[in-house]
């Protein structure tokens, strides 16, 4: 027989007793389960919608019991253990009010459970405007709400802006600042003007052009390196891409002998576009595959992409019987094919890159009827119809920089006079009510802040 | 009448029993089953060597410091200086014992001759066994490594506070139960050359010689433990090398499978408490936050090399609850973290 010392006369119960308390804890389970919690809970339109769960989730099993209300079509992705986010495929409704729905049950990676239904809500918020004021020695960007108020300058640079570009989830804008070397550095900061950091220091040479990927993970731009000697000029402009998780920037292309500016990201971030001017031409690669696609097109626009990505509307030039023609032509990259969309037969009307609705059903298109005139006025075009109102210009008046916001009722345009000081100012259409109403004097560029 | 006593039995000496074993069973296994197991052995020595070395190599240097550290102790430190360091009373000096740690720099291999060393200068069992289990978690070199690894956040407050509570709520069992000769295996004596410490009639020994006291009973240590730091390694290197780690991930699911499993691969892995913390920040969305607590919390208290070291030190059945409590104490910590802290 085991004859028990002291020690185990004071040991073994004790280790019962913890045994015990463990085995109680396993019968009873996780009394708090799984929790949920919203990121954020006010969003642009385009999301993304971060959930965070207390424990590690499976995807898969949380994507069939997550959903959304009013319902949304978009992806659930895992972006780590504990962290869903929903891509919506078309844009939430700014001012709407949402649902996400959670079903109880087993979520967990390590069978945690949520205990009961969960509704979580979150809010769409107006969209806003940045735009490049124009005053002398002071280009800055601003900000203003599409009623007018809320206006707020955002950068402070010594005016040393050249260009810019707003994520689609609205949370940073990119821009491209003069340095001290004559170069043009790339920057980012955040939808309220704060903490701006630069992305990358080109020092003599020029980045510009800067587009975020629709995630806003990636930064394209165009390269132009500086001559040896300075002031003798720049090289031919490259399309690079950075890295915002690496930190890393590259060559889109690893041919030096491939050059393309303007970059512009498919709206599902799959293709990148560029215009080739050594060969005339946009120039479309889809990342995943490699696969490149060359339009041919003499104009010197890069594309305008389809709200799916699929398609992309270019401009060129070309011959017919009654002489030369700018053409408004269709790829469709899922099916490769081309097509003239618009042309004029009469006489000859120089077209501006159609900007896409939001829903894929109607574009705005600069127009110059004739010739004669450098003055270009926009086209609502109905793409069913082939037709639609023309938007009323002023004489000696040219229209451009047009886009519509995510709910496709709003057209922001910039509207520059031809002749004497250089004063353009900024305007927006209201689709639903037809009244074009001007927002911003001495003010440029206008874009869109989701 | 005298009785005819019978001769004492000649015993065979164990390890060639062990070999006569092996052996039987290497012939009498079928022919292809035992050329199979050969070739995925012979497959994977060069792993099992990887590993063995990167455990030894990785543990040697802290055993050589708890040895040197064990000669200092029992040449500069008398038995009344230590009495006078702790306390008599039982839960302060407990609670001592498990602090000692922060100022002693040993991990788990070098902690054992070390707290060996103090036991025989009279060290109460209590703070003894709370500075064994304290001390590989609590010293500054792991505080800063866990710090490094998971920031200066809950993750190293709470294995700092786990390590000590465990510890010393350990301790007190102990201490409260039995008298240290009923624990304590009788440590083997080290008798270094030429020292006389306190002989009635020869004058006290220089420093010098001291000195060399303390390295000769550092070596002797070094060589009694790092033979069981070799045996240790070798069973955590065959282990790791011919058990399937990925057998242990896939079971480890959920609150308190996930703070088993992590504790097996703590033992298993037996990994030094000076560079655990960052072992241990590549398993963090593949377990739980309690599994990677409790990991960091047992693991540098009972795996198998330090294990084999506590036999030489305590009874079998002490050895039992000195796996068993902080075993236990760290599973229930680690459900614990799960159900309420599950965002650590």
């Amino acid at each position: 027989m085991i004859k028990l010392t002291r020690l185990d006369r004071l040991a073994l119960p004790l280790s019962f007793f913890i045994f015990l308390i463990i085995s109680g804890l396993a019968l009873i389970g996780n009394p708090n389960g799984l929790q949920p919690r919203l990121l954020e809970s006010v969003n642009g339109p385009w999301g993304p919608i971060t959930l965070e769960f207390s424990s590690p989730v499976r995807a898969e099993a949380a994507q069939i019991a997550i959903s959304l209300r009013p319902a949304s079509a978009g992806v659930w992705t895992a972006i780590s253990p504990t962290k869903l986010r929903f891509s919506p495929a078309t844009p939430f409704q700014p001012g709407q009010h949402y649902q996400i729905e959670i079903q109880a049950g087993v979520l967990g990676v390590n069978g945690e459970k949520l205990q009961r239904a969960s509704h979580l809500s979150f809010n769409i918020r107006p969209p806003a405007l940045i735009y490049l004021s124009n005053a002398e020695g002071a280009r800055e960007i601003w900000r203003i709400a599409p009623d007018g108020t809320d206006q707020q300058q955002l950068s402070q640079t010594s005016g040393k802006i050249y260009d810019f570009h707003a994520s689609r989830d609205g949370a940073k804008i990119a821009f491209a600042l003069l340095n001290e070397q004559s170069g043009i550095d790339l920057w980012q900061m955040g939808r309220e003007g704060e903490n701006p950091q630069q992305i990358l220091n080109c020092g003599a040479d020029r980045c510009t052009s800067p587009r975020w990927s629709p995630d806003g993970t990636r930064l394209a731009y165009t390269l132009e390196v500086s001559e040896l000697t300075p002031g003798s000029g720049y090289g031919a402009p490259r399309p690079w891409v950075w890295d915002s998780a690496a930190n890393q920037t590259s060559p889109v292309y690893a041919d030096s002998q491939i050059i393309g500016y303007g970059p512009s990201w498919s709206p599902d971030g799959r293709r990148l576009a560029i215009y080739d001017a050594l060969n005339d031409g946009v120039r479309v690669l889809e990342f995943a595959s490699g696969a490149e696609t060359f339009l041919p097109c003499s104009t010197g626009q890069f594309g305008s992409w389809s709200p799916d990505g699929a398609r992309m509307f270019y401009t060129d030039r070309i011959e017919t019987e009654f002489g030369p023609r700018t053409v408004v032509k269709l790829a469709d990259f899922e099916s490769g094919e081309e097509s003239i969309f618009l042309a004029g037969e009469q006489q000859d009307a120089f077209y501006n890159l159609p900007a896409w609705a939001p829903d894929g059903k109607y574009i705005a298109l600069g127009l110059r009827p004739t010739a004669d005139t450098s003055a270009s006025n926009i086209w609502i075009v109905t793409l069913a119809l082939l037709g639609g109102p023309m938007l009323p210009g002023e004489p000696n008046m040219t229209d451009g920089f047009y886009s519509w916001d995510t709910s496709g009722t709003l057209l922001v345009f910039q509207r520059t006079p031809l002749k004497g000081q250089y004063q353009p100012t900024i305007l927006l259409y209201d689709i639903s009510i037809g009244k074009t109403s001007l927002l911003v004097e001495n003010a440029s560029w206008p874009q869109w802040l989701p | 009448m005298d009785k005819m006593q019978n001769p004492p039995a000649r015993r065979i000496p164990r390890p060639w029993l062990i070999l006569l074993a092996l052996i039987i069973i290497l012939f009498t296994t079928p022919q292809d089953i035992t050329l199979s197991l050969m070739s995925r052995i012979f497959e994977r020595l060069p792993d099992f060597a990887t590993i063995f070395l990167g455990i030894f190599i990785e543990a040697a240097p802290f055993l050589l410091f708890g040895t040197l550290g064990s000669g200092l102790v029992e040449i500069f430190f008398s038995q009344d200086l230590l009495a006078r360091l702790i306390p008599k009373n039982n839960l302060s000096g407990t609670i001592i014992g498990g602090l000692m740690g922060l100022v002693f720099p040993v991990c788990e291999c070098g902690v054992v001759p070390l707290t060996r060393r103090m036991f025989r200068k009279g060290l109460p069992l209590g703070a003894g066994i709370a500075f064994l289990l304290a001390a590989p978690v609590l010293n500054p070199i792991v505080l800063l490594s866990t710090a490094s690894a998971f920031g200066p956040g809950l993750m190293l407050a709470l294995r700092a506070a786990l390590s000590l509570i465990i510890a010393i709520s350990t301790g007190l069992i102990f201490s409260s139960s039995s008298p240290a000769t009923e624990i304590l295996k009788p440590a083997p004596a080290f008798a270094p050359p030429q020292l006389h410490f306190n002989p009635p009639a020869t004058p006290a020994p220089g420093l010098a010689e001291r000195w060399r006291s303390v390295l000769a009973i550092a070596l002797d240590e070094f060589f009694e433990m790092g033979r069981y730091l070799v045996i240790g390694a070798l069973l955590a290197t065959a282990m790791q090398t011919f058990l399937p780690q990925n057998l242990l991930v896939s079971i480890g699911k959920g609150p308190i499978l996930s703070v088993i499993a992590m504790m097996l691969l703590a033992v298993l892995l037996s990994i030094c408490s000076t560079v655990d913390a960052f072992v241990a920040l590549g398993f963090i969305g593949i377990f739980s936050p309690g599994a990677i607590l409790a990991f960091l919390v047992f693991g540098p208290m009972v795996d198998i090399k330090s294990a084999l070291m506590y036999a030489r030190v305590f009874n079998p059945r002490a050895l039992l609850y000195l796996i068993l409590f902080p075993f236990l104490l760290s599973l229930l910590a680690g459900i614990l973290v799960n159900y309420y802290l599950p965002g650590l």
